[in-house]
């Protein structure tokens, strides 16, 4: 019973600490967010084991984190609300060319950053190319470019 | 898009569906495993948690039936103040069980631990007349599979009772 438990205690714990630190806490992954990671996983590691040592013991840690995920991704696909609630939605950040000033400080997203999804996803250079930049549930930013007959 | 738009990715309608068919099957299978988790087929549950009682009503124990290899559980024997002889209580535990754990922590601790024969005889003072004596056995068990234990207090009719370690 105690490994299960625990491992929903920590899931619950990770799931409102990631959902409140916003889209961009995870998503590109800076050196410094990789270490953090790391340091969080292993105090994740305690709560969930605790003084057990049993192949028992991490075998179910892993079945639940497994099912548990798989059961928020099943409520996600049922229920809007739910996926609202647990992953936000996509952000417009430019839209018609248009860079938008409060949504981009809202998610602290800066012009240097859009052109670099631009550059890296689509080729572009240029910010009069991009017709629209959309910061994603993921944490990543989708540019649609200005198309050519325009 | 040119000359056609089928994409070949190598799908497959019938292998498709039989592994959805296995996926679906696992996924029923964790659930169940889950429950029984929760339930505490594999340790600190209510399918887990014993008790027994030598005959005659001296000696209460509970325990864990089910318990995970190398994490903590506790073994807790209760001896009614009949048992005392001289103002003492001695307790005795299988050799053979004692094998397969490690005795963390005996409260309270005993004045004596005498071995010899086929078990370890833990004598404890019994200030108290009337209060049955509560010892609390915090032990991790070391090797797994089903083990058959048997604890007494002088004087009484033993108690027997099993454990079941997982790896």
């Amino acid at each position: 019973m105690d490994p299960v438990l625990r491992t929903l205690a920590v899931y619950a714990v990770l799931l409102v600490v990631f959902r409140l630190a916003g889209k961009r806490s995870m998503a590109q992954l800076t050196t410094f967010d990789l270490l953090l990671l790391l340091v969080v996983s292993e105090a994740t590691q305690q709560a969930l084991l605790g003084e057990d040592f049993s192949l028992t013991g991490a075998t179910l840690v892993i079945v639940t984190l497994v099912a548990v995920e798989r059961t928020a991704d099943f409520l996600r696909w049922r229920f809007g609300w739910f996926a609202r609630a647990t992953q936000g939605r996509p952000v417009v950040l430019v839209a018609g060319g248009k860079v938008l000033a409060e949504p981009m400080a809202r998610n602290h997203v800066t012009e240097s950053e859009i052109l670099a999804a631009a550059r890296s996803s689509q080729g572009i250079s240029d910010m009069a190319q991009i017709d629209y930049a959309i910061l994603e549930e993921s944490g990543t930013i989708s540019i649609l470019p200005r198309s050519r007959s325009d | 898009m040119g000359g056609g738009n089928r994409v070949d990715v190598g799908d497959d309608p019938v292998r498709r569906r039989r592994e959805w068919r296995l996926e679906r099957t696992a996924w029923a299978l964790a659930a169940l495993l889950l429950l029984l988790a929760l339930a505490g087929l594999f340790g600190g549950g209510p399918l887990s948690w014993a008790g027994a009682g030598s005959p005659d009503g001296v000696v209460h124990l509970s325990y864990d039936r089910f318990v995970r290899g190398y994490s903590p559980t506790t073994l807790e024997v209760s001896i009614a103040p009949q048992a005392a002889r001289e103002g003492r209580i001695r307790l005795g535990v299988s050799q053979e069980f004692l094998e397969t754990v490690a005795v963390q922590n005996v409260t309270p601790q005993p004045l004596r631990v005498v071995g010899g024969g086929d078990a370890l005889v833990y004598e404890f003072a019994a200030d108290r007349a009337e209060q049955p004596l509560t010892v609390a056995f915090d032990l991790q068990a070391e090797q797994t599979g089903l083990h058959r234990a048997e604890v007494g207090a002088e004087g009484a009719q033993p108690v027997r009772f099993w454990q079941f370690v997982y790896p």
